[in-house]
């Protein structure tokens, strides 16, 4: 069963990078989106099964900031049951940012760019 | 025949009765009756039942003119002093004594109707029969007046000479002449001469040779008034010194307004008034010295009014000693400072807490400084407010030094704060491609040949990033650079724009830019030339990234003077536009998304904010989507340096 995994980052030359790094991976299935906006309307059209089961976030983005979009998604989808752990991604990891991540549950953990095949094979295998 | 018979017949002055056998007897009586009244002493006598058997018209005249009564032969004591019950137990008491046998005489003082005190002395005696009882009393009263009073004088009179030689203070008597009549012991001690060379004109010889003749104007003036005198002055010592006395002289009256004497006293008041003396000279000091300090100094009542300034207030203020006093210091202040100034005087009056205040005064050439003003309360032993002091010492530098201290803090403040956003915004924008490179070079050891080169172009780019970034730091931090170094000349606004146009020449021509130049009212400025420069050429450059990819991008550029004076600018330009709204926060911020793109400068618009405020000029929007953006940049010229 492959796992499904979203990410969102504002910059298509990380984006192209990601997709280059994933395609080889085995048992990853993923999708990715350059905005906050994107991002839940793909969601929105998204199917039961197709759900993301770990979604990646970056914190900087124009027209919705990491934090926006899981607030949304937790207005949105946080009822719903899904299965589904969010990663913030950040340039670096500040205390500033693990205070404000405490508040908000939905957020797994916060990573440090890049995303590296390292970092991914740690998390998907916490998360068995 | 009775007695009361006889008595009748007496008492009518002895008329006539026809009894031959008593014809001797009535003549008898009538002599002594006779002799009786010659008396000018009372006389009377009662018999077992206290009845009046005789009284002599003086008796009589004095009994009324004790009692207001008529005494008359036959009365009991009870009728005769019928309305002066209070008299009639002691005469009672008296002749009661006297019927018991007792001989005796006392001393009596009575007012009599004209209030004269009049003294007798009653001498009680009993009456024997031949056979040596008892069938009366007598009384014969004498009237010793004088005798009495003059022994009660000469009682006096010792009392006198014992009190003023006990006294320590001098003490002195003189009859109308002004010659001394009596001087204490203590005049003979403290001088050293004797008595009777005092008493001739030694008082002339120990007063001070500097004060005789204020003495002697006392002594003149009193004598006519003859009111109190009071005077001090310096005697001479049996060991050669002087000391301070001071003096007094009271006429001692008679009744009726008559002066028989004259009283004096004189008390050493040598230590106090050198105390005295001290305290003034500490006094004289302290007032010399609040003139002579900086500060402006003042007291005031316990209620706040005014009863003093230094000599410093009015050379400081100008005004005049009537216009100061009341509430006068309030004309000196500022008229913003008058109401807390008020205020917290008012609460200091009321608590007794210290008062303390800034404010500025008004100085006499009409410039104001500022004053810190601090008044405190004196308290007496309970506690009482009995004056205020305050001074106000010159803080205009020192407050000037302060608020520019505070302006600068203030400043330090906010460059901090635009570092510390700045720093957290740089971090991200130097950690974002060195992150992208990590990547890229993680993958060009695991993916095969094809995929590298499309790595690698990547690569390219995340460097390019860096690099933007970083001559963006540069410039930023060259732009902060201090304003006074900078070389300012006068700028033609026109010529600038051919340069900047000139520079982006390529670009400007790939976007078949246009300028189109309206309203150039103005175009004249003193301003450093390479803030202009960059000024234009980075609104221009944001115009030319941000255009319609497919629109000719044209510029509208005019130029006028503002009513404050401000140079400005205004630039339209047709791009796309931008919702504000949403943007505005990020527009002028380093290193935000709006200052990148894909040809990051990064700094852009945050270095034209920076470079158009740091002189006190500012840059105003407007754009919507659809309609383009429009630029106002104020110009503040900057003024020839010193």
């Amino acid at each position: 069963m492959k796992k499904k995994l979203f990410i969102v980052d504002d910059d298509e030359l990380t984006l192209q990078l990601y997709d280059l790094l994933l395609e080889d991976m085995e048992g990853i299935s993923f999708n990715t989106e350059s905005s906050g906006t994107s991002a839940l309307m793909f969601l929105e059209n998204c199917s039961e099964n197709d759900w993301p089961e770990f979604i990646f976030v970056d914190i900087n983005m124009p027209d919705m900031t990491g934090y926006e979009f899981v607030e949304e998604y937790q207005k949105r989808y946080s009822d719903r049951g899904h299965e589904c752990r969010i990663y913030i991604l950040t340039s670096s990891v500040s205390h500033r940012d693990l205070e404000m991540g405490k508040n908000i549950p939905l957020i797994q953990d916060f990573l440090s760019k890049p995303l590296t095949e390292d970092s991914l094979n740690r998390i998907l295998e916490e998360a068995v | 025949m009775s007695m009361e018979m006889i008595y009748n017949k007496v008492k009518t002055g002895g008329a006539a009765f026809q009894m031959q056998e008593n014809q001797e007897l009535n003549q008898y009586l009538t002599w002594l009756s006779g002799i009786l009244n010659s008396s000018g002493d009372p006389i009377a006598a009662i018999d077992n039942s206290f009845r009046f058997v005789a009284c002599n018209k003086a008796f009589q005249k004095e009994f009324f003119s004790v009692s207001g009564n008529n005494v008359e032969v036959g009365m009991s004591l009870e009728e005769a002093y019928s309305n002066r019950p209070d008299l009639l137990s002691k005469a009672f008491a008296h002749w009661k004594r006297s019927l018991e046998g007792a001989e005796f005489a006392i001393g009596w003082e009575y007012p009599d109707k004209k209030k004269d005190v009049k003294h007798l002395r009653c001498n009680y005696n009993s009456i024997r029969n031949t056979r040596g009882e008892i069938i009366g009393a007598s009384l014969f009263a004498q009237k010793v007046t004088e005798p009495i009073q003059s022994k009660k004088e000469t009682e006096q009179v010792q009392e006198f000479v014992l009190l003023a030689n006990s006294m320590p203070e001098i003490v002195w008597s003189s009859g109308l002449d002004g010659k001394n009549e009596f001087i204490n012991t203590k005049a003979t001690e403290y001088s050293g001469l004797p008595k009777d060379e005092l008493l001739k004109d030694g008082w002339e010889r120990i007063v001070h040779p500097e004060d005789l003749k204020n003495f002697y104007a006392h002594l003149q003036a009193f004598k006519k008034d003859d009111k109190p005198f009071e005077i001090e002055y310096r005697l001479l010592r049996h060991d050669g010194s002087y000391r301070w006395f001071m003096a007094r002289t009271v006429p001692l009256l008679f009744e009726g307004g008559k002066v028989i004497k004259y009283l004096g006293s004189a008390i050493d008041i040598h230590e106090q008034k050198l105390l005295v003396e001290k305290l003034e000279q500490k006094a004289k000091e302290l007032q010399q010295i609040t003139e002579a300090i900086p500060q402006l100094v003042w007291t005031t009542e316990p209620d706040g009014r005014d009863s003093y300034f230094n000599r410093r207030w009015y050379e400081y203020t100008g005004l005049s000693m009537e216009e100061s006093r009341s509430n006068g210091w309030l004309l000196a202040l500022h008229p913003e400072d008058i109401d807390k100034t008020e205020r917290l005087w008012e609460q200091s009056l009321i608590t007794g807490e210290p008062f303390h205040n800034e404010y500025r005064c008004r100085k006499f050439d009409g410039t104001f400084r500022w004053f810190m003003a601090r008044a405190v309360p004196l308290k007496d032993d309970q506690g009482n407010i009995i004056r205020w002091f305050g001074t106000c010492t010159d803080s205009h530098d020192q407050k000037l030094q302060r608020d520019e201290l505070n302006r600068k803090n203030q400043k330090l403040f906010q460059i901090n704060h635009y570092l510390d956003e700045f720093v957290h915004a740089v971090a991200h924008d130097l950690r974002s491609p060195v992150a992208g490179l990590k990547l890229s070079f993680e993958l060009l050891t695991q993916v095969e040949e094809q995929k590298k080169a499309k790595i690698m172009t990547g690569c390219q780019t995340y460097l390019e990033r860096l690099d933007n970034t970083l001559q963006g730091l540069v410039q930023l931090i060259e732009v902060q650079e201090d304003t006074s170094l900078t070389h300012r000349e006068q700028l033609d606004l026109r010529q600038m724009i051919d340069q900047v146009v000139n520079d982006l020449q390529e670009k400007f021509q790939a976007a078949g830019a246009s300028i189109e130049f309206s309203n150039f009212e103005w175009n004249i400025i003193r301003y450093p030339k390479p803030y202009l420069y960059n000024i234009l050429r980075n609104i221009i450059k944001y115009a030319l990234r941000f255009r319609h990819p497919n629109q000719k991008l044209g510029f509208k550029i005019s130029s006028k003077l503002d009513k404050n004076g401000f140079l400005l600018i205004q630039v339209k330009e047709n791009g796309p536009g931008i919702d504000l709204h949403k943007e505005m926060k990020n527009l002028f911020k380093p290193f935000s998304h709006i200052n990148r793109g894909s040809d990051r400068q990064g700094m852009g618009l945050a270095i034209v904010k920076h470079m158009v405020e740091k002189n006190g000029g500012k840059i105003e929007v407007k754009s919507s989507k659809g309609e383009g953006t429009r630029f106002r940049i104020f110009l503040k010229e900057y003024a020839v340096k010193e």
